[in-house]
C-alpha cells in the first residue's frame, strides 16, 4: 500500500503528517524497549536495568506531550478532512495507549524491586516462567500493532486480534500454577503478589496492542471497530482484502 | 468557467480539468443520489455547450428543508448544473440541455412552463452580489411587483420588511430605505440579494459562491443565514470552499469533469468518503 500520508499538493502538509506518525511509531518503539527491559528486569532480577525503566518512563510521558502538540497544531493548521482526519485521530488516540502501555512497563519494573527488596535472591525462578511467557505474547502483539500502524495494514491488524486471545488464556493458566505455590508454601504469597501485578500488566499491555489495532482498522477503512466482536472482524474483514485489492474507491 | 476561475487557471498554471480529461475513468455515481423529502428531481441531465459535454448523465434531488452543497474542481460542471435548476442556461448560447428536472412534481422544461415565475420559484444568488443601482427598498419591493405579487403599498412595505428580516438585514436598513443599494458593504449587498430572491416567496434558493468576494465576518454571517433559510427554502450552493460545504450543507455532492461522482450526508463526505477522486479532493490531493 502507498504511503497514506502522502500525495497533497501542499506538500508540506504531507511532511507534517508523516512527521506525526514517525513520532508516533519511534514513541511505540520505545515503549517496546521500556516493555522487554522491564520484563527482563524482573526475569533476570537486574535491579539496575529495573532503575533504568523508571527512569525512562519520563521520556515516553515527553514524547506523548510532543505528539500532542503536533497533532493540535496540525489540526488547527490543516483541517485534516477524510482519511487524513482519520490518521490523525488514530495517531492521537494511539500515543494514549502507548502511554498507558509505558506505564504498565514502569509497573513491572517496580515489581521487580519489590521483589528483590523483599528477598535477594529474587523470584522464585518456577513463578517466572510465566512471565516470560505473557512477555513474548505481549511483545509481539506490541511489534504486530507498530508494523500495522506504519504501513496501515490491515492484515496485520487481524493478527494482532487473532493473536490476542492468547494472553488471557495464559493468564488464567499462570493463576491456576501460582495459587499451588502459594498453598504449598505460604511465604510465597508477597512476591506471587507481585508476580500477579506484573502478569496484568503484560496483559494490560497486549489490550493495548489491540487497541491500536482497532484504530489501524477505523484508518483504513472509516468504521470505528471497538468494542466489536473481533472473531466476526476477523471473517469480515479478512475474505474482504483477499477479495478486493485496496486502495480502490467502488466504481 | 467562470471569468475569476479562468484568470486564476492563467496566473497559477493550475490544472483545470479539460487537462485531467485522459485521465478519466469512470462511471456511475456513487451514494443515494435520491431525497425522501425531494422538491426538485433531477433525473438523467446531460448539458453541452456545442462540442463539450460539461454535465455528463446527473441525477440528483433538492429536498426540503435541506442545503445541497455541490463541490469540485473549477470547471467540473458546478455552475452549469445550478443554471440547470432554473434555467438560467437557456440564455447561454450553444447549450443544450438534456434530461428530467422537476419541481414539485412539475417538469421544469415543459413547453408550458413559463421561465419568469420559474425564476422567481428558484431564486438565485451569484458570487458577486448585484443590487440593482436603485433604493434598498427598491431592490426588494421590485421583485414582487413585477410577479404581481402586490401593489399595495402597505403590503409591499410589510413584504420589503420581512424579506430584509429573514435576511438578517433589516437592523442595519430600516432607517436607510432610501438609500442606494450599492453603498452597502459587500456581506451587506449579498444580503440584500437574498432579501430580494425572498421577496418573490422562492421555493428552492441557488447560490453560486456565494461568500468568495466576502471576508470572514461577512461570510459566516450568510452562513448563519443559509442555516435559517434552510427551514423554509430548499437550497443548493455551489462553493469551492470544502469547509463551508462541511460547516453549512447537510448532503455534498462531489462533481468531477461533468460527473457527479459521489453524493452523501456531509458528515459521510467529509470523514469518510467512498470514492477514491473524492478522497483526493476532500483531502487536498489534486491530480
Ligand atoms: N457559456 C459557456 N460556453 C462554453 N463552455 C462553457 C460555458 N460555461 C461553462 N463552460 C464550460 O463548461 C465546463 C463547466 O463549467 P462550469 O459549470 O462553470 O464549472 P464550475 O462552476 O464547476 O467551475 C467548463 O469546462 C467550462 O469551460
Ligand atoms: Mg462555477
Amino acid at each position: 500500500m502507498p504511503d497514506i500520508a502522502k500525495g497533497h499538493t501542499v506538500q508540506r502538509y504531507d511532511q507534517e503528517l508523516s512527521q506525526v506518525r514517525d513520532q508516533v511509531l519511534a514513541m511505540g518503539r520505545r515503549v517496546v524497549e521500556q516493555v522487554n527491559a522491564a520484563a527482563g528486569a524482573l526475569t533476570e532480577g537486574e535491579i539496575a536495568l529495573a532503575r533504568q525503566v523508571v527512569d525512562r518512563e519520563r521520556h515516553v510521558d515527553r514524547q506523548e506531550m510532543a505528539v500532542d502538540e503536533a497533532i493540535f497544531n496540525l489540526i488547527a493548521r490543516r483541517q485534516p478532512a477524510a482519511i487524513d482526519l482519520r490518521l490523525v485521530m488514530a495517531l492521537s488516540k494511539c500515543t494514549g495507549y502507548l502511554e498507558q502501555a509505558g506505564d504498565k512497563a514502569e509497573q513491572i519494573a517496580w515489581c521487580a524491586l519489590r521483589i528483590k527488596d523483599r528477598e535477594a535472591r529474587g523470584a522464585v525462578p518456577r513463578t517466572l516462567h510465566h512471565v516470560r511467557r505473557l512477555h513474548r505474547i505481549a511483545s509481539r502483539l506490541l511489534d504486530l500493532a507498530l508494523m500495522a500502524l506504519a504501513d496501515i495494514d490491515v492484515d496485520r491488524a487481524l493478527d494482532v486480534f487473532r493473536e490476542e486471545g492468547e494472553l488471557e488464556e495464559e493468564f488464567d493458566a499462570a493463576m491456576r500454577h501460582l495459587m499451588t505455590f502459594v498453598f504449598e508454601d505460604a511465604a510465597l504469597l508477597g512476591q506471587v503478589i507481585d508476580v500477579v501485578f506484573a502478569l496484568r500488566a503484560l496483559v494490560t499491555i497486549g489490550d493495548k496492542a489491540s487497541n491500536m489495532a482497532e484504530q489501524v482498522i477505523f484508518v483504513a477503512k472509516g468504521t470505528d471497530v471497538r468494542y466489536r466482536n473481533k472473531e466476526i472482524l476477523i471473517a469480515t474483514l479478512s475474505q474482504a482484502s483477499s477479495s478486493s485489492a485496496p486502495g480502490g474507491g467502488p466504481e | 468557467m467562470n471569468a475569476i476561475a479562468e484568470d486564476i487557471t492563467r496566473m497559477t498554471g493550475a490544472m483545470t480539468a479539460d487537462d485531467l480529461a485522459p485521465l478519466r475513468d469512470f462511471s456511475g455515481t456513487v451514494g443515494d443520489f435520491t431525497s425522501p423529502k425531494a422538491r426538485m428531481i433531477c433525473r438523467n441531465v446531460d448539458v453541452h455547450y456545442g462540442d463539450k459535454h460539461a454535465i455528463k448523465n446527473v441525477s440528483l434531488d433538492i429536498g426540503r428543508n435541506e442545503v445541497v452543497a455541490m463541490i469540485g474542481p473549477s470547471g467540473c460542471g458546478k455552475s452549469t448544473f445550478l443554471r440547470c435548476l432554473n434555467r438560467m442556461n437557456d440564455t447561454v448560447p450553444g447549450c443544450r440541455v438534456r434530461g428530467r428536472i422537476t419541481l414539485d412534481g412539475q417538469d421544469i422544461y415543459d413547453k408550458q412552463q413559463d421561465v419568469v415565475p420559474l425564476r422567481a420559484q428558484v431564486g438565485m444568488v451569484f458570487q458577486k452580489p448585484n443590487p440593482f443601482p436603485k433604493s434598498i427598498y427598491e431592490n426588494v419591493a421590485y421583485g414582487p411587483r413585477i410577479h404581481g405579487l402586490t401593489n399595495d403599498k402597505v403590503e409591499l412595505d410589510a413584504l420589503v420588511e420581512t424579506s430584509l428580516r429573514k435576511a438578517g438585514l433589516w437592523d442595519e436598513v430600516k432607517d436607510r430605505l432610501q438609500q442606494p443599494g450599492t453603498g452597502l458593504s459587500g456581506g451587506q449587498q449579498q444580503r440584500l440579494c437574498i432579501a430580494r430572491t425572498i421577496a418573490v416567496s422562492p421555493e428552492v434558493i441557488l447560490m453560486d459562491e456565494p461568500c468568495s468576494a466576502l471576508d470572514p465576518i461577512a461570510t459566516a454571517r450568510i452562513e448563519e443565514l443559509i442555516d435559517e433559510l434552510r427551514e423554509q427554502y430548499s437550497i443548493a450552493i455551489v462553493t469551492h470552499s470544502m469547509q463551508q460545504a462541511a460547516r453549512v450543507s447537510q448532503r455534498t455532492a462531489y462533481f468531477h469533469l461533468g460527473d457527479l461522482v459521489e453524493v452523501g450526508e456531509t458528515s459521510q463526505i467529509f470523514t469518510n468518503p467512498s470514492h477514491k477522486l473524492t478522497e483526493d479532493y476532500i483531502t487536498g490531493r489534486f491530480g
